[in-house]
């Protein structure tokens, strides 16, 4: 699966990791990103990158972030964010995949949330992950499994006991969200009674019910679950994946308490989740100007004033090489487990 | 606390943070004056430039952007009857009146005083609520927050400007429209035809400018002649009489500041239902109800009164449970992210001088505002008096420009030109366009905590304590409505 940060110690991520550290030594200059290809092609050029959510938020956030830095190290002449918020984001998606494969117009991507759509058939997809042009991803975080602050749940069976009188309450901000999916994971590796509620605005508000202690559990990022048991709103239970994560060494993953086709549903997701924010263009850009994207990507990752920017701002990067993170979707999209791809499709099919 | 409160303040007199405060009440000014350019995507753009400022430095610049806003779109729906935020469309309804006879500098003037007068409100509100702030946030849930949105709607009644039947056809129009999109409970499209555009609804900002700006700007290119003809628009003396306004009618203020205030506690509801509710409960609690509408000046105070006490309610629950109530305290939230703290606890203990300090910035800014504007409300008002046809296609470009900037999408542009021709429309035959906005609004809030109340408690959820105060609340305004309604006819009989 992929890793969170630098310091997780994958070798394929510190391979990528050296890779863009020796690229970014020989060729900061701008306009130089690549010793062997010509990328003189982006010089004088506008890079647009569209944030397929509204301005204020992580994406965003992030999306500026390597806007700022890429476009120099790029040649181009700027490098230009445009918020285009609508449909969770497929609307934006949808007109990337149809854009023109210039190199010129790049996107942030919620890469599990697009593939989870794709994979579950969801409404509105318009395009197949696999087949765009992948730049690189820039961060990525687990998903945590959280319970009210000061609850008495701290084992699976403390939650098959409340199953056992009443459904398991988890919150959802909607049906196909991530973290509904999420729901109907926990129900099924559990085998829980549970009234998955839906309707929610989003995680804060979740949480604050949570708080009220209207719900026993919910899925959320961690920087989420965090800032919500920082609120004392709630407190962090398990992290969403099938093994530990050196990242964070005092959570237990839920794979611990599972085995079988149980373990491998959570390892699905969990694999699907670590996709995290990425770049990505059309599918078919020219393959000279791909190799000049990537490498300014990979360079700006380990660029030092992006580095102190994004620790400033509080917006860990995690960065992935593209070429890594394209191999890594085509895998997940053509080898998902048929759990895996069941549950999707159950939580599309409305 | 008191510590705390001296400390918020003196730091936030530094020079540095009083710097970034003036560059952020101008950014404000700026914004709020330009339709539909709204607090939210302003703010979201200062975010990048908050990198290496301390805590109170950031909110001192994003905060005092968010209340200037707040006030200064009053400033455009005064003079050209087009909303400059969506939460100022109130003080269309009274304040353009009262600039087309010529009273545009006493309009601003008590909007201006009255905004102020509500930011004290809203902060007074903060600072008696810091000890029992997470009780209060926690007894609310998604029933109360359905009940609430139901007291909203009630006002309907009061709204709709003698025609209860066409008031209530309004709102229904306005909860169709409000189901536009997915479905919170089971993510289906409705109403979308197949536009993935429509998948988040239709946005209020475009609604709003096109219900408001359509007939103004018609009107202006029909007639030919600028918006007043009198020359007195902008004197010291109207602004002065402004002032004293809010002040001859200070309980009119105080009572809208604190429903904003009220409102503003409870998340998602927000300011573009603040100020009707606000409006609403002014107009049945006025001995001149005939006057609103027509340039009540209680009726434009109501409305600005409850707009900056709206802004400190919200940041009740951003601040103890990291809780956003609009887009705007989103985006505030995510400063907390950057600065390295987290909202919580911890605000009303350790960080406590932070929290005194956003308060001060919501009063500070607003007493700033209103002296930096005094020397412009003149040339201001005096936009009252260029020609129509020469106006009209500067405000044009105005609304498609800030529908357009809404989602950067022109799907908003062509919504704004529809609710453009239904405001002409609306306007001809008498129609009043309020209750289709609240029940756009208010619509979609209803839908969604009904559904929420309903899966988390059953039916029992209508045995709340707080939502039976609310049920009783919405007895007492029918009663008082048909009261008036009552009165009405059989004075109309006497005099027949």
């Amino acid at each position: 699966m992929f890793q969170y940060n630098d310091a997780a110690g994958s070798g394929k991520f510190q391979s990528s990791a050296c890779a863009a550290a020796i690229l970014s030594a020989v060729a900061i200059l701008p306009g130089a990103v690549s010793a062997q290809t010509d990328c003189s092609f982006f010089s004088g050029q506008t890079v647009e990158l569209v944030v397929p959510f509204n301005p204020g938020g992580g994406f965003d956030a992030y999306g500026r972030l390597v806007a700022k830095y890429m476009g120099p190290i790029l040649g181009a002449d700027s490098m230009i964010v445009r918020n285009q918020p609508g449909a969770g984001g497929m609307l934006a998606t949808n007109q990337t995949w149809a854009a023109d494969p210039d190199g010129l117009m790049l996107q942030v991507m919620s890469t599990s949330g697009m593939l989870t759509a794709e994979l579950g058939g969801a409404a509105g997809v318009g395009f197949e992950s696999a087949e765009f042009s992948w730049i690189g991803r820039v961060s990525g975080e687990p998903d945590v499994v959280a319970v009210g602050f000061g609850s008495d749940i701290a084992s699976p069976e403390a939650i098959q006991a409340i199953s056992a009188e009443r459904p398991v309450r988890i919150g959802s901000s909607g049906v196909g969200d991530i973290d509904y999916i999420e729901a109907q994971i926990l129900t099924k590796v559990f085998d829980l009674d549970s009234n998955i509620v839906v309707g929610f605005s989003g995680a804060p508000e979740v949480y604050s019910s949570l708080a009220r202690g209207e719900l026993d559990l919910f899925t959320s990022s961690y920087s989420g679950a965090r800032q919500a048991a920082a609120a004392e709103s709630a407190s962090i239970l398990w992290l969403f994946d099938d093994n530990a994560d050196p990242d964070f060494p005092d959570l237990t993953p839920i794979g611990e308490y599972l085995e079988g086709d149980n373990l491998a549903l959570v390892k699905a997701h969990a694999d699907l989740v670590a996709g995290g924010r990425a770049i990505a263009g059309p599918p078919g850009i020219p393959e000279d100007r791909l190799t000049c994207l990537r490498d300014a990507f990979d360079a700006t990752v380990v660029d030092e004033a992006f580095l102190a920017e994004s620790a400033e701002i509080n917006r860990p990067v995690a960065p992935i090489s593209g070429a890594d993170l394209q191999e890594t979707i085509v895998s997940l999209t053509g080898n998902v487990p048929q759990d895996y791809a069941d549950l999707l499709i159950e939580s599309y099919s409305n | 606390m008191l510590e705390a409160a001296i400390s918020g303040l003196v730091q936030i007199m530094s020079p540095g943070a009083f710097g970034l405060m003036m560059i952020g009440i101008i950014i404000g000014m700026v914004v709020g004056i330009l339709p539909g350019l709204g607090g939210p995507v302003a703010l979201a753009l200062m975010l990048p430039f908050t990198f290496g400022m301390t805590p109170i430095e950031t909110f001192c610049f994003l905060l005092s952007t968010l209340v200037v806003t707040t006030t200064a779109g009053g400033i455009t729906s005064i003079l050209f009857g087009i909303p400059g935020e969506a939460t100022a469309a109130a003080i269309v309804l009274d304040g353009h009146p009262m600039a087309k006879a010529g009273e545009a500098g006493r309009a601003i003037g008590a909007m201006l005083m009255a905004s102020l007068m509500g930011a004290l409100i809203g902060a007074v509100l903060i600072v008696l609520a810091i000890p029992i702030i997470r009780p209060v946030v926690l007894a609310f849930g998604p029933p109360e927050f359905l009940m609430l949105a139901l007291v909203g709607l009630t006002f309907i009644a009061i709204l709709s400007d003698g025609s209860m039947l066409k008031g209530l056809i309004m709102a229904s129009a306005g909860i169709l429209i409000s189901l536009v999109g997915l479905d919170p409970q089971t993510s289906v499209p409705r109403y979308t035809f197949g536009m993935l555009e429509m998948w988040d609804g239709i946005g209020i900002v475009p609604i709003v400018i096109g219900l408001f700006g359509g007939p103004q700007i018609l009107e202006l290119m029909l007639s030919k002649k600028s918006i007043s003809t009198r020359k007195a628009a902008g004197s010291t003396s109207g602004i002065l009489k402004g002032f004293a306004d809010a002040f001859i009618h200070w309980k009119t203020v105080v009572q809208a500041g604190l429903i904003g205030a009220g409102v503003g506690v409870v998340p998602g509801v927000g300011g573009s239902v603040a100020q009707f509710i606000a409006y609403g409960h002014a107009k049945q609690s006025s001995r001149e109800p005939e006057k609103f509408g027509k340039g009540s000046i209680e009726g434009l105070l109501a409305a600005s009164g409850n707009n900056n006490a709206k802004d400190g309610g919200s940041l009740i629950p951003m601040i103890s449970f990291g809780l956003p109530g609009s887009v705007s305290t989103t985006i505030v939230l995510t400063a907390f992210l950057i600065v390295g703290i987290d909202p919580g606890p911890a605000m009303l203990t350790e960080h406590l001088d932070v929290t005194f300090s956003m308060i001060w910035v919501t009063i500070i800014a607003n007493v700033i505002v209103l002296l930096i504007t005094i020397p412009i409300i003149a040339p201001l008002s005096r936009l009252t008096m260029v020609s129509g046809p020469l106006l009209a296609p500067f405000l044009l470009a105005l609304v498609v420009l800030g529908s357009y900037a809404n989602s950067n999408s022109l799907f908003d542009v062509w919504v704004m030109l529809v609710a453009a021709a239904v405001g002409v429309i609306c306007q001809r035959f008498r129609w009043p366009v309020v209750p289709l906005l609240l029940g756009l609004v208010l619509g979609d809030i209803c839908e969604r905590y009904f559904f929420l109340s309903q899966a988390l408690f059953g039916w029992d959820w209508v045995t709340r304590p707080i939502v039976m105060g609310f049920g009783a609340l919405m007895a007492l305004i029918f009663f008082r409505a048909g009261l008036q309604s009552w009165k009405t006819f059989k004075n109309k009989r006497a005099v027949q």
